[in-house]
Parts: C-alpha cells; sequence; structure tokens
C-alpha cells in the first residue's frame, strides 16, 4: 500500500523550530562571549547546562513534527478510477481435477481456491481484466478477459458446481487455451496467468505443463503466478461428499506438490505463493503490479481513506506531556485530551471491527439457530469449534458436513475424553449415512475413550444389527439370483423363445462360426437379450435410433442457472454428446 | 472302493418330460483323495446346443477347472453337449455335488467321499496355520498353509498368490524336519486394504515327485473392520517405533528420524515432514523422504525423514519434542509415539570465527590478569625459601636488599607494610655490624616468615 499525501509543503514547516533555535544558540553565545574569559567558558557552560530539561525539548521536537505529518495529509488510495492506473489482463487457471476435493484446507481445496478469487475479484482494480481458465481431463475456457466485476464474480460463484467430463490433469492444455486468451488483449499494464493448484499432477502431466509454460508464456510476454493451495501432509481425496475415492482398490491420497510449484514458477521467472501465506493480500500484490502513479490532477478523482488522524493524536498527546512536565496527573490529563481529539475529530474514519463471533456463536447454539452457529464457528479453529460446527451440521440433518467436523474434533482432539466424544458423534453420523459398520468401529472406540459404556454398548448393538441385517439382504438378493438362474435353467425353454434364439443364432457367423454360439447358454443368451431389452428402455442404444420423438410435456424444470450450462456444454466441447453422470477417465491419463 | 464304475445319474429323469433334454452327471469314481481330481462329464442331450451348466453350487466344497466343450449330432436329431470338468476338493470329508441345472433338465446330486493324502503314514493332506479372523483395514497379518512331504525327494510347487482385497507378500518357506521329507510351511504376510468380509484361498500347490498332487485349499473368512473415519490415510497401521539421531549428509548434520512399522507404511507419514520442518525451522520442501523399505524377513517397513540441523544450535538441554499418531491394531485405538531430537553446538562457520577470536582475546586478559598476582606469589614464595636457607645472617640482609634492589635496610623497611619490618632492619643491621650482635639466625628467619618482597 503506497501512502500519498495531500498537502507534502507542510513538511517544509517542521523546519521552522531551527530558526529559534539557531537565533538563540547565537545569541547565548555572543552573551557568554561579553560576560566570560573564553578559557573559563567550558567550566562556566556546563554549570549553566545543569538547569536545562532536555527530554522536554525532544518530546517538544517530536510533537511538532507529528502534528506537521497531520497537516501534510497522510492517506491511502481506496479506489482508483480506471483513467488513472494502465490497463493490465489476467487469465486464472483454475485447477478443478479431482484431487483438488482434498479437504486439507476448509472447506476443501477447489472451494478454498474459489474464495480467494471471489475475494480478490470483489476489490479487484477496475484497469485489470480478468478470464477464467479452468481443467482437469480437458481445459475449458468459462470467461475471457474482461474488466466487468459483476460478471467475473458470478462465474467464479459458479465454480463450485461445474462439473467438468473428465479425469485427469491436463495443465498443458489450460496454459495454452490461457495464452491464447491472452494473446489478443492489448494490455499496457502487462499479461499475467495467475494459476491456482495443488501441484498434484502425476510424473506425465508435470512433463508436459513444463514443456507447455516454456512453449507458451514467454513468447506472448506473459508472466505466470503460481498459488499452491493445499496442505504439506498428504489426505485422503473424497469421491463424494462421504465416500473416499479409490482406484484398484487403493485409497487415493494428495498433497500439495510446493517443491514442484514453485519450480514450475521458476521455468519462466515466475513467482510462487502458497495460499497460506498471502491471505488478505490484494490481487495486484499478489500479481506484482507496480503501485498506480496518481498526478495531483487526479486526486479529486480518487475515493482516498485519510490517515492524519494518528499523527495529530500522537502529535497533541506528546505536547501536552512535554508541556506539563513531571506534574502529577499529567499523563491522565494527556489521553482524557487525546480522547476528546479523537471524538470531537471522528478519528480518521477508519471502520474497527470487534471479534465477539465465540460468545455469538455460542448463544447461536444454546438458542437453536444452528445455520448461524454453523456458519460462525466455519471461520474458528480448533476442537472445540470443529465439535460445535458439527453439532449444528447434524441438527441441520447435514450429515457431510458433520461428517467432516466431528472427523476433524476427532483428530485435534486435546485428550481421549474430547476424542471419545467426536468419535461417538461421528458414529452417529456414520449410523444416519447408513454406514454401519463403521459406525460401530467408532462406537467401540468411543467406549474405550471413556463415553457412557452403556450408551456406547445401545448403538453399537444397533448398529451391529443393522449392518447384520443388510448383509442378509445382499445374501437373499444373491441367493434368490442363483436359485432364479437354476430354475430358469432347469425349465423347458418356451417355443416363441427358440424362434427367437433360432433368429438369433445367424448372428453367429459374426463370431466366426457356431462354436461360438455353442459356449453360450440358454440362459446366457437370454440374458443378453434382457439386457438389451433394457438398454432399449433406458434409451442408452444410442441416438441414432429411428423413430424417437419428442414428446411435448407439461412439467417444467427448474432453471440450471450457468454451472448447469456449462455442464451441458463442456462434454460437447471435448467430443462427448451426452452429459454423463462420473466424468470419463482418459485412457493413460491419472484420473485424480 | 468304486473303481471305474461309470455312474449316470439319471434320477432325475423322472422330473422332466419325456420329451424333454436329458442332463447327466458323468464320473468315473465316487472317491476321490486329496490332490486329486474328480473327472466329471455333464453330459445334455436336447434338440439344441446349449452352453456351460453354471456350477457355482459346487465351487464351495470342490475347485471347478473347467476343461473342453464338445458338441455332436445323435442319431435321433437331437445334439449331445459335453462338458469336461475337473473337481479338485477343498477339505477332507464326505461332500455333495449339489443339483445342477441346464436347458430345461436337472441332474444330481452326488455324493463324494474324499480321503486324505496318506502315503506311507504320511498325511500330505495341507492345513492352514491359526490366522487371525479379524483385522483392521491397512493392518498386516501372516497366513500360511503346513503340508508334509510324501517321500524326501518331492518338491512344492505354488503359483503366483492372489489375495483379493489384500496386498501379499510371499514369505520365506519354511522346512521343518519330520518324517519322510518333512514339512513345508508355506507362509504370506497380507495387509488389508479393503474393509469388509473377505475370502482369502491360497494359490494353488503341487506336490511333485513321487506322484502329484495339486490343492485348492478351502477358503477362510477375515472380516476386515474399517479404520475410525478421522483418521487420514496416511496414518501407519501397525506396531510403530520412532527413532532420531543426527546423521551427516555430504558433510552437513541432518536430523535423521526413523519410522519403522510392523506392517506397510504410507508413502509418508502423517504430520512428519511438518513436524521436523518445524523443529528445523525450514520449509517442508526441505525434508527429505526416503522410499518405503521392506524387510521382507521380518515384516517390516522402515522410512527415513531427514532435514539439515538449523545454523545456529545450542548444545545443551532437551531437543525439540517430535510426535507421531498411529493406529494400535492391537488395540484397536489411535497411539502416539514421542521422540526427541538430538542437539549438538552448531554455529556458522563465519561466526565460529568471531567466537574463536573473542574467546581467544579474553583468554589473553584472563592470562594477563593473572600472570603478575602469579608472578609475585613466585617470588614471594622464592625469598621466603631463600631467607630459610640463609646461612647467616649477613646473607639474609643480603637476600632481603636484593629482594627490591634497597640500598639499606632502612629503605627496606620503610617499603614494607608492616611496622614491624623498622625494628626487625634494626635487629639485622644490629646482629651485622654491632660488635654486641649476638643475634639468633633461627629467630630472625623466623621474624622473616611473612616477609614479601617489596
Amino acid at each position: 500500500m503506497i501512502l500519498y499525501w495531500r498537502e507534502p509543503a507542510w513538511f517544509w514547516v517542521s523546519l521552522l523550530p531551527l530558526l529559534p533555535m539557531l537565533w538563540t544558540f547565537l545569541r547565548h553565545r555572543s552573551i557568554w562571549m561579553r560576560m566570560v574569559d573564553p578559557s573559563l567558558r567550558p567550566w562556566v557552560e556546563a554549570q549553566a547546562r545543569q538547569g536545562h530539561h532536555k527530554t522536554g525539548q525532544v518530546a517538544l521536537g517530536i510533537s511538532w513534527l507529528l502534528l506537521c505529518t497531520a497537516l501534510a495529509g497522510p492517506r491511502t488510495p481506496r479506489l482508483i478510477p480506471p483513467a488513472v492506473q494502465p490497463d493490465a489482463a489476467v487469465i486464472a487457471v483454475v485447477d478443478l481435477s479431482a484431487s483438488m476435493a482434498a479437504r486439507d484446507v476448509r472447506p476443501d481445496r477447489r472451494r478454498h481456491a474459489q474464495a480467494m478469487l471471489d475475494d480478490w475479484v470483489a476489490q479487484l482494480p477496475a484497469s485489470l481484466r480478468i478470464g477464467v481458465v479452468v481443467y482437469a481431463g480437458h481445459a475449458h475456457r468459462l470467461l475471457p478477459p474482461t474488466a466487468d466485476q459483476e460478471l467475473v464474480r458470478h462465474f467464479v460463484r459458479e465454480l463450485d458446481s461445474i462439473r467438468l467430463p473428465t479425469l485427469g490433469n491436463d495443465l498443458g492444455d489450460a496454459l495454452r487455451l490461457a495464452s491464447e486468451s491472452l494473446a489478443g488483449a492489448d494490455t499496457p499494464g502487462g499479461r499475467h496467468l495467475l494459476l491456482i493448484s495443488d501441484g498434484d499432477l502425476g510424473p506425465d502431466a508435470q512433463r508436459a505443463a513444463e514443456t507447455a509454460v516454456g512453449e507458451w508464456l514467454p513468447s506472448a510476454r506473459i508472466r505466470l503466478h503460481v498459488v499452491g493451495v493445499g496442505g504439506a501432509e498428504a489426505v485422503g481425496v473424497p469421491r463424494t461428499a462421504t465416500e473416499p475415492l479409490v482406484i484398484d482398490g487403493e485409497r487415493i491420497v494428495s498433497r500439495r506438490d510446493a517443491r514442484w510449484l514453485r519450480a514450475f514458477a521458476g521455468r519462466v521467472d515466475g513467482d510462487y505463493h502458497p495460499a497460506e501465506a498471502i491471505v488478505g493480500w490484494p490481487l495486484g500484490r499478489v500479481l506484482g503490479l507496480p503501485g498506480p502513479h496518481i498526478d495531483p490532477a487526479d486526486n479529486d478523482r480518487v475515493l482516498w481513506d485519510e490517515w492524519f488522524g494518528l499523527p495529530l493524536l500522537a502529535g497533541i498527546v506528546i505536547f501536552v506531556m512535554a508541556s506539563s512536565g513531571k506534574r502529577a496527573g499529567s499523563g491522565a490529563r494527556a489521553t482524557a485530551v487525546a480522547a476528546l481529539i479523537a471524538v470531537l475529530s471522528g478519528g480518521c474514519g477508519r471502520e474497527v471491527l470487534v471479534d465477539a463471533s465465540g460468545d455469538q456463536a455460542r448463544a447461536a447454539l444454546d438458542l437453536g439457530d444452528y445455520t448461524r452457529a454453523r456458519s460462525l464457528y466455519a471461520g474458528r479453529d480448533g476442537y472445540d469449534a470443529r465439535f460445535a460446527e458439527g453439532v449444528a451440521c447434524y441438527r441441520l440433518a447435514d450429515f457431510p458436513c458433520a461428517l467432516q467436523a466431528f472427523a476433524a474434533a476427532a483428530w485435534q482432539a486435546p485428550d481421549d475424553t474430547a476424542r471419545g466424544r467426536a468419535a461417538f458423534n461421528l458414529g452417529n453420523t456414520h449410523f444416519r449415512l447408513g454406514d454401519f459398520e463403521e459406525a460401530s468401529v467408532l462406537f467401540a472406540e468411543a467406549g474405550k475413550l471413556g463415553v457412557s459404556p452403556e450408551l456406547t454398548a445401545i448403538n453399537r448393538e444397533f448398529a451391529d444389527s443393522l449392518a447384520a441385517t443388510v448383509r442378509r439382504h445382499l445374501a437373499d438378493v444373491a441367493e434368490t439370483q442363483r436359485r432364479a438362474d437354476w430354475r430358469a435353467a432347469a425349465r423347458e425353454m418356451p417355443e416363441v423363445m427358440r424362434d427367437r434364439l433360432a433368429e438369433g443364432i445367424r448372428l453367429s457367423t459374426r463370431f466366426a462360426g457356431p462354436a461360438a454360439l455353442a459356449v453360450l447358454s440358454a440362459d446366457e443368451l437370454s440374458l443378453l437379450v434382457a439386457r438389451g431389452i433394457e438398454r432399449h428402455r433406458d434409451g442408452r442404444g444410442g441416438a441414432s435410433a429411428p423413430g424417437r420423438h419428442w414428446v411435448k410435456s407439461e412439467g417444467t424444470v427448474a432453471p440450471e442457472g450457468t454451472a448447469g450450462l456449462f455442464n451441458r456444454l463442456l462434454p460437447m466441447e471435448v467430443g462427448i454428446l451426452s452429459v454423463p453422470g462420473e466424468p470419463y477417465r482418459i485412457e493413460g491419463s491419472r484420473p485424480w | 472302493m468304486v473303481s471305474r464304475v461309470l455312474v449316470l445319474t439319471g434320477l432325475l429323469l423322472a422330473s422332466v418330460p419325456a420329451a424333454a433334454a436329458v442332463l447327466a452327471i458323468v464320473v468315473d469314481e465316487l472317491q476321490v483323495e486329496m490332490g486329486k481330481y474328480l473327472d466329471v462329464r455333464i453330459v445334455y442331450d436336447g434338440e439344441v446346443g446349449v452352453g456351460r451348466a453354471d456350477l457355482r453350487q459346487w465351487a464351495d466344497d470342490f475347485f471347478v477347472d473347467r476343461r473342453d466343450t464338445a458338441s455332436e449330432s445323435l442319431v435321433s436329431g437331437e445334439i449331445r453337449t459335453t462338458e469336461r470338468v475337473r473337481l479338485y476338493p477343498r477339505d477332507v470329508g464326505d461332500w455333495v455335488l449339489e443339483r445342477i441345472a441346464l436347458g430345461g433338465a436337472v441332474a444330481g446330486p452326488l455324493r463324494v467321499e474324499v480321503t486324505p493324502t496318506v502315503r506311507d503314514g504320511i498325511d500330505g493332506t495341507p492345513r492352514w496355520l491359526p490366522a487371525p479372523q479379524q483385522v483392521w483395514q491397512g493392518q498386516s497379518f501372516e497366513v500360511g498353509v503346513e503340508l508334509a512331504l510324501l517321500h524326501p525327494s518331492n518338491q512344492i510347487a505354488v503359483e503366483e498368490p492372489e489375495f483379493a482385497g489384500f496386498d501379499v507378500q510371499t514369505l520365506p518357506r519354511e522346512q521343518v524336519a519330520g518324517p519322510g521329507g518333512g514339512q513345508v510351511r508355506l507362509r504370506w504376510r497380507l495387509t488389508a486394504r479393503e474393509k469388509g468380509d473377505h475370502q482369502i484361498a491360497p494359490p494353488a500347490m503341487e506336490q511333485r515327485g513321487r506322484g502329484r498332487w495339486r490343492f485348492h485349499l478351502r477358503p477362510r473368512a477375515v472380516q476386515v473392520l474399517p479404520l475410525p473415519s478421522y483418521l487420514p490415510p496416511s496414518v501407519p497401521v501397525g506396531e510403530v517405533t520412532l527413532h532420531a539421531e543426527m546423521t551427516e549428509v555430504e558433510g552437513e548434520p541432518h536430523w535423521q528420524v526413523s519410522v519403522l512399522n510392523r506392517g506397510q507404511l504410507p508413502e509418508s507419514v502423517y504430520g512428519m515432514r511438518s513436524m521436523l520442518a518445524a523443529a528445523a525451522g525450514s520449509s517442508v520442501d526441505a525434508v527429505s523422504v526416503s522410499s518405503v523399505e521392506l524387510d521382507v524377513a521380518a515384516g517390516t517397513s522402515v522410512q527415513r525423514y531427514r532435514v539439515p540441523v538449523p545454523a545456529w544450535l545450542a548444545g545443551w538441554g532437551t531437543g525439540p519434542q517430535l510426535e507421531l499418531r498411529y493406529f494400535d491394531a492391537d488395540q484397536g485405538r489411535l497411539a502416539t509415539l514421542q521422540a526427541r531430537l538430538p542437539l549438538m553446538w552448531r554455529v556458522p562457520p563465519p561466526f565460529a570465527y568471531v567466537l574463536l577470536a573473542i574467546a581467544v582475546v579474553m583468554l589473553a586478559t584472563v592470562v594477563k590478569i593473572l600472570l603478575r598476582p602469579a608472578r609475585r606469589w613466585l617470588s614471594i614464595r622464592h625469598l621466603r625459601r631463600s631467607l630459610r636457607g640463609a646461612a647467616d645472617v649477613h646473607a639474609i640482609r643480603r637476600l632481603l636488599l636484593d629482594s627490591g634492589g634497597h640500598v639499606s635496610l632502612g629503605a627496606w623497611a620503610a617499603a614494607q607494610p608492616d611496622g614491624a619490618a623498622v625494628d626487625l632492619a634494626e635487629r639485622i643491621n644490629a646482629a651485622c655490624f654491632s660488635p654486641r650482635g649476638s643475634q639468633d639466625v633461627a629467630t630472625l628467619r623466623e621474624a622473616l616468615r611473612v616477609v614479601r618482597p617489596v
């Protein structure tokens, strides 16, 4: 933040005390010369100086300097109109791969990145145009650079709802897309690429990105800034709000690869910032944009924060204390005067926030205002906050939120008793989500950690009973299926089915002879037919099926918003003609 | 013993219409030894060809090895489909081949007797070694099979093990002396990866040599309990120990922390990098993590974390404390380990040189301060010793005059802080120069006992 001065000429006034000091010095000198022999002067002057109070003079001098500073009018710009500063463009490249769902930062990496962008856009200088590119398995341009803050904020707030159609980490493609977006921007203030990622790309994607960054950015004179999101320790990557991501039996973990991100930025002389180190920074500082040079002629066009009150207040306090000398009560009087002046002058117009969220959160929880309690506790750290947040989420039946909060509380618990309470509530949450085995384990642990044995025994018994019921039900389904297969195999084939099979036998030519069909039982064939019928009924048989018509419906559906629109459009961009229920894996690419 | 008896199970023909298809299970014998197989033919006669029968209900008691399928047209116009199947018994006892159905026909059941593999009084039937039935997700445990060699020249061949839902390490096989070829123990260390109820089956084993037996044992049930969901995935599970030491890497002192687990270790133990970085006052990136080293025989995994020691480090007191959390599989709960990093004196070289220079100056000052009293003490000691050894009073006088370069004993006495020296000087002068002087030298020596050179 650069400090500006309303009237810097007032600093010259601070030199005024030098004139009377010089005059006094010369006058004393001439008096001494008349009165005392030069050889005796040191002894005479030393005696005379003992009566002076140097401290008081210094205090008066400081007070004078502060008052002159107040007159010069220190201030900082709050809002600088676009005409006052040069135009710059930035593309925010946001990693939306599966690893960004990890919850080592609150609430998760993806939403943390979104919140950072939202904050930056909220105080975006009007001279800065910003665009958005997102990537996972493919890169997609959501927004070209624009100075429309509201539009950018709207897109940033939709980021959380956007589902990319493919899994992976194609950062190289995102860099290409971003540099192409910036290439056409006429920006005397410079072109910037702001990458927000956890750096957990996998070796192949990292190599591809390293190649791409050297290929695309220097030639377009784009400066790279990398913001690393996530923690230093490996945490599990969730697949859904309640389920971990497990691939080939392995629970996938992820951590921020700060070393690679720093090296990656360094390849093109860019800079790297861990997200936690730039909290509260404006975007201009992150991008290293030079402070705007405000011409005095433009002073009236800028909205200022005035800071003259601080030196004025300090100057008056020091002046009163210095002029009162060592008299009793001078300090109290000075404080009273300063307070009076502060009240009369209205301070310096600075808003002061009082943090009393702890009491408010507790009160909200006690009063049953769980939504407010959750919101207040979410902004605080520590076991108590996580536990209370979990309680609020549980009461609101937001079980994924409760799961996350109680799990964090159990991990952060200061002692076994606290961990037991969190584990017990975590067990209850799992129970409500239908994960009875996990609930049983947590109830058992809570019992070991000091929660009432009767309570844990009842809950555990209930959970075990339900888990057994689920297992039995699944076993019954499998057994029923087996018996049905057996009965189907034991029954004579209906004539009509034989005809169908006879027709089907003609298909054998496609399998290189009748031998292929010989290995298929009637049941297997009938199963294939049944699957075909099912597929046809679900409309998964292909859009090219003839005779399909759109049937007019009276029903209406709620508008899907920008994210919904993108969720339909982005698959088409990569050649997927339907909206996938789950993102597609890309052959040879890491899916998280 | 039923030998070479063709058992045609047309028992169920009555249950199907006369014109309907016919299914038969044809076996040569109804008794089989463990390690051998039942050669079964499933014969289907019908108007159309059929596929393979569903034999899932046999799979609990027998390993089903499907061989070839053949079709032929009968004179009656029907098609006969024959499938050959080998059934390896999983356990000793009486077992039932349940009824099977295919293409509208039903066959079975058949009772089969499975006998143990005994030769020369040696039972070569493999048996499971004791193993836990309930483990935690991520916990490592051993399973094994023991079988006796029926002849010293026999060998055991084992297929590649596959335990679905578990990571597998094959452990060295053990040979235990005994009758015949002795006992062979085949062991595997499993680490539970997926929670839930699992059936683990050892790989197929063959005893070859004097005879050939192929064993497919019955699977065992293992319940894998889920870990408490609040644990990060990189928290180790098992029996963990922590050891901190000082080591040198390329001439630079490093703190090295070794995490040892009886089981598997994650790629990086949760919290260890951050703690070491905080202790060393460096970034997390400065902490190097070795790959996990496995000791297959001991069943342990070791991982080492290293970070450079801070440039400034004082060697006294206690070192920074490390805390590692792991899931104790025996206790079934989260446990905490603590270790302290060792200390050493460490100062950056330029500062070390400055400190050395300051120390030298201080030492020189101290020496200089101490040198003067030391010399003084030595001279006093020398004078007193000389006075004690003086032969006569003249020698005493000479020593006193030389001790301070005095011209007379009066001058010597004036320089002495003690007023008694004047009297002493007169007594010495009298002894030396007065004709009446008969001062006792011993008395003078006693009086001069505390004299100092001035």
